[in-house]
């Protein structure tokens, strides 16, 4: 039997997300989860949010667990995702 | 700063919380969880592991008792609209955490309204009713800069990694609270959003007022890094002696990857959580362009 790990909450259902949008939502794996190419974690709400295109600098994204705009930024060291306000 | 979800919707309208909460996640639940949920006949049979539950549930219903007097106290001192709506279904939610977190003390015996208060006076951290005290007189004050600040922000967020450690914790021992849990996870995850959204606006346009956010932030921070610590040393013991009956079960569990459960005392797991609280309000802080200095 592999390891449970009370951190990784990625199987745990995300609410509050329309039915359409939900498979692309998850929780974190564990503790601050960095994000791929193909993923953002909210700052706000820390969900795990799988993109349906490639980031690119000022990409807006929604995240409906907590209502706020994502933003993508580009920078020397990659990407970073800020919350819009 | 656009107010529409990515389809169109209105954020902070009744109807779309409709569509999301009662007409979503809550649909067919009763008092948080489906009706059908399966109880562990453990949990009830059990003394100590009833009386933790127990004393996790009292911390609860006195904090969302503080979160319901302070979203409606601070309706009318909201200056937009939007805003006021956002607080009347904010409102409504934290009426309903207080309501499902007593019922689930009434699920574990203390059926009358006198036990219930009996051991909530008892049992809850004086500084969490301190905290709750200092909020409140903000509201009062129609402050809403620092009343948003101390409850979307400071309250909200501890109460969000709280639950969301409480019901990991939970999947083992309690599935029907872990039930209870998550709708309420993903109710604080939408106050906190307006929380740090709504600040996030404000400091835009009147910079001159991250100094109220951070005179807040380091008046408050205080009552709940000592509830934290309170708690633990109320619990510590039992935890320790809960986890070596338990530890069966335990086992193959890892705290956090890497990082076996049994190998993690409860003071450890205390400091990881309130190390995590602490981060994300210095991190969301930031994103405000404020400077945390709480202790």
């Amino acid at each position: 039997m592999s390891a449970l790990v009370m951190f990784d909450d990625s199987d745990a259902p995300v609410l509050g997300v329309p039915e359409k949008e939900r498979h692309r939502y998850r929780k974190q794996r564990c503790p601050d989860e960095e994000e791929t190419a193909a993923t953002v974690v909210c700052p706000c709400c820390r969900v795990v949010i799988t993109l349906e295109e490639p980031k690119y600098d000022g990409m807006r994204v929604f995240c409906h667990p907590c209502n706020n705009w994502l933003v993508i930024r580009k920078t020397a060291e990659g990407f970073r995702t800020e919350v819009a306000y | 700063m656009s107010l529409k979800t990515d389809s169109g919707e209105s954020i902070y309208e009744i109807d779309t919380w409709l569509k999301s909460c009662p007409q979503g996640y809550l649909r067919d639940t009763a008092y948080g969880h489906k009706p059908a949920a399966k109880e562990n006949p453990f949990l009830f049979e059990d003394a100590t592991t009833r009386e933790q539950a127990l004393m996790g549930l009292a911390h609860f219903v006195a904090g969302e008792r503080a979160a319901l007097a302070a979203s409606s106290g601070l309706i009318n001192a909201m200056p937009d609209e939007a805003s006021k709506i956002f607080l009347s279904t904010q409102t409504l939610d934290e009426g309903r955490h207080v309501e499902i977190f007593t019922h689930r003390m009434m699920d574990l015996g203390l059926k009358t309204a006198q036990e219930r208060e009996s051991f909530i006076e008892g049992n809850v951290n004086k500084n969490l009713i301190k905290f709750a005290e200092v909020l409140l007189e903000k509201v009062d004050k129609k402050d809403f800069v620092s009343a948003i600040t101390g409850q979307n922000i400071i309250l909200e967020g501890m109460a969000f990694s709280v639950f969301e450690f409480s019901r990991m914790q939970a999947q083992f021992m309690d599935p029907v609270g872990a039930q209870v849990l998550e709708g309420v996870i993903a109710d604080e995850r939408r106050h906190v959003g307006f929380g740090e959204n709504r600040l996030g606006k404000l400091v835009k346009e009147f910079p001159e007022k991250r100094k109220d956010i951070q005179d807040t932030i380091k008046g408050m921070t205080h009552y709940m890094v000592e509830t934290f610590r309170g708690v633990l040393k109320a619990n510590a013991k039992i935890m320790e002696e809960q986890m070596k009956r338990f530890s069966h079960l335990f086992e193959k569990v890892e705290f956090i990857p890497g990082k076996k459960l049994l190998d993690t005392t409860p003071e450890e797991q205390f400091e990881f959580l309130l190390g995590r609280i602490k981060n994300e309000h210095k991190k969301r802080l930031e994103r405000l362009g404020v400077e945390y200095t709480a202790g």
